[in-house]
């Protein structure tokens, strides 16, 4: 029975094809300004490799914080419940995630069966979100990939950048670049004042083994070097973290084709 | 139209006296007649003692704009949204035909907001009671001895003597209001209940702004419809209580039941707090017997009996059938955040679930609060 999950989500959209517990084939792309095409537009792309067609899905989960306007979804879940359900797809015994995402963030817990158990987001605030590090990344001149490993590689002390307003830290930054610091030791600053709101965030819900790390930040290796770090425990990691939520979808989708 | 179309005509309207088109009218009645409308804030105000001096009491609804521009010019913004919100209508002259304030120090924010009142629009009569915090026999007759001070104020402003006989009837006119709107939310307990709970919000704050015995009137006028009438629900099997304070827009408890639920319950001092409780009428001083409901029925979190509160919660869960709580709490009205790591802690350990968030005053980031309420309804319903 083919299902799949579609997860609309400020910087990009994702969807995912599934047949029983078969991942058949995940597409990222980045999500435009209409999010009905966006969403058509990532199905396609999926749905071509495997020469099929919208009509063979049996049923379609939409998430992400645009999944109300997937017009050919039969129903919608949370970013949240699918980020759980997910993640337990890849790691069973995952009880505590970390999903950062485009323009928020979340610290979720779960059960053994990947059902929502506790979540806090946090999206008052850029700081902690995908679109926060583009920013820094872009302020520095940097591609976005390379502000992880970069963070990581410094000497002496970080520099000491605002964790409470994304636009505070970008003027640290600017301020910090006219000074002549080194490029490195301003990007560890800015990924642990990140790292600070996360791990807030994560202690709202309390932490408890094993921990999973999703959302396109899961591939930014400073910031997750810091969490392990500061929490004390190795942090488990899809494949392909940006697909986490819209597999969770696929997972709803099997579950109500079901029904 | 049939006898249930003009029914149901007639409970809308009731409903929506408190929309911004609709809520000044009965202000503007009353002011035709040529007698004095006063503007109330809390629910600690004896209402009671203000119609007994022949002016209507009438509970100021903010401003629902998205700004608040004259405002913010006095009031920082990490301030309670409600107090800039009722501000911002002040300055705007949204409020000119008031002839005065009454409230009592809810905390620092609400004394500001009186000083700032005071000081720009120099009302014909401005009064800031005294409350206390907590409820002892020493407390109470401090607070007995605060609304005969209030008496005594609108005695001299209005060169008229409020007996205990007038006080007496408006007890009675208060108590009958009271009732009815209990036996309206009884018809919550209902598997499918009579009333939505944007609809129930929408009818306590009626009651707020109308004279009460023209809203009593009418409210018994539609109990037998109410009686036979089930809500409209996309999912009424998912029955949760809503917390929250100054929450005066149908539209906060309409998006929860947007999501998924069916909010069959509620703790808002604009909701079941307001009517909660009679006044016993016996032998007793009209004025004590007054005071003592006031004290007695479920405070709000402004006073410190959080542990009382909360076991009022968890019998409404019990009651009402409740699976959750969902808690909009106003950004920077710190009362309610004081309450919360405790509200926190019992709820857990009652097994209840919980979820705490934050709302402006006015009706925003929709999309946001849509998102978490129905992550946490996921979690109650089991995914």
């Amino acid at each position: 029975m083919l299902v799949a999950g579609i997860d609309i989500g400020s910087l990009s959209a994702k969807a995912v094809l599934m047949d029983g517990e078969e991942l058949l084939g995940g597409k990222v792309i980045y999500t435009g300004p209409d999010p009905v095409e966006s969403a058509e537009q990532v199905l396609r792309q999926v749905l071509a490799p495997q020469h099929l067609r919208r009509e063979d899905i049996r049923y379609i989960v939409a998430t992400g914080y645009g999944r109300v306007n997937v017009p050919f979804a039969q129903s919608t879940v949370t970013e949240i419940s699918c980020h759980a359900r997910g993640n337990h797809y890849h790691f069973p015994g995952v009880r505590t995630i970390l999903d950062m995402g485009g323009q928020d963030c979340k610290a979720i817990r779960s059960d053994e069966n990947g059902r929502l158990t506790n979540f806090v987001m946090n999206d008052k605030c850029a700081a902690g979100t995908g679109r926060h590090l583009e920013r820094v990344a872009s302020t520095l001149g940097l591609k976005l990939d390379e502000i992880g490993d970069l963070s990581l590689s410094y000497t002496g002390e970080p520099c000491l950048i605002s964790s409470t307003c994304a636009v505070f830290a970008q003027t640290s930054i600017v301020g910090f670049l006219r000074a002549g610091y080194p490029i490195n030791n301003i990007l560890a600053g800015a990924i642990d004042a990140v790292v600070d709101r996360v791990l807030a965030l994560m202690d709202a819900v309390g932490v408890e083994e094993e921990l999973c790390i999703s959302g396109g930040v899961a591939k930014n290796s400073g910031v997750v070097r810091r969490v392990e770090e500061r929490l004390g425990m190795k942090a488990r990691i899809a494949p392909e973290p940006q697909i986490v939520g819209a597999i969770g979808a696929a997972l709803f989708a099997r579950d109500r084709a079901r029904r | 139209m049939g006898l249930n179309q003009e029914m149901e005509t007639r409970l809308q309207t009731l409903i929506r006296s408190n929309q911004p088109e609709n809520r000044m009218k009965w202000l503007k009645e009353w002011k035709a007649q040529g007698k004095k409308v006063i503007g109330l804030m809390d629910i600690y105000v004896p209402e009671e003692v203000i119609s007994a001096a022949g002016i209507l009491p009438w509970r100021i609804t903010g401003s629902w704009d998205d700004s608040d521009p004259h405002a913010a010019l006095y009031r920082p913004e990490m301030s309670c949204r409600y107090c800039s919100h009722v501000l911002e209508s002040v300055l705007s002259g949204t409020l000119d035909q008031l002839d005065g304030f009454v409230c009592i120090p809810v905390d620092d924010d609400f004394k500001r907001l009186w000083d700032v009142l005071h000081y720009l629009k120099k009302p014909p009569m401005t009064y800031i009671m005294y409350l206390p915090h907590s409820y002892s026999e020493l407390t109470l007759g401090m607070w007995n001895k605060s609304i005969l001070e209030l008496k005594q104020v609108l005695e001299d402003w209005t060169g008229k003597t409020i007996s205990d006989d007038a006080l007496s009837e408006q007890i009675a006119i208060y108590n009958r209001m009271r009732g009815l709107l209990r036996q309206v939310y009884e018809l919550r307990k209902r598997p499918v209940p009579a009333l939505t709970g944007a609809e129930a919000l929408g009818l306590v704050t009626a009651a707020r702004i109308m004279p009460r015995e023209e809203f009593s009137n009418e409210l018994e006028a539609l109990l037998p419809y109410l009686r036979e009438r089930r809500g409209t629900f996309r999912d009424s099997s998912c029955r949760v209580l809503v917390c929250s304070e100054y929450l005066d827009n149908p539209a906060y408890v309409q998006l929860v039941e947007d999501c998924g639920a069916a909010v069959v319950m509620d703790e808002f001092d604009t909701g079941s707090k307001y009517f909660w409780g009679q006044v016993e009428v016996g032998s007793q001083n009209p004025w004590e017997a007054l005071g003592k409901r006031y004290m007695d029925r479920p405070g709000t979190s402004r006073m410190e009996n959080w542990t009382e509160q909360i076991g009022q919660i968890r019998d409404w869960v019990k009651e009402y059938n409740v699976r959750g709580i969902v808690e909009l709490r106003q950004l920077y009205s710190l009362p309610l955040a004081y309450r919360f790591l405790i509200m926190k802690k019992e709820l857990a350990a009652a097994n209840i679930p919980y979820v705490s968030l934050d709302r402006e005053y006015h009706l925003a980031q929709t999309g946001m609060l849509s998102t978490r309420v129905e992550a946490f309804l996921e979690m109650i319903k089991g995914g």
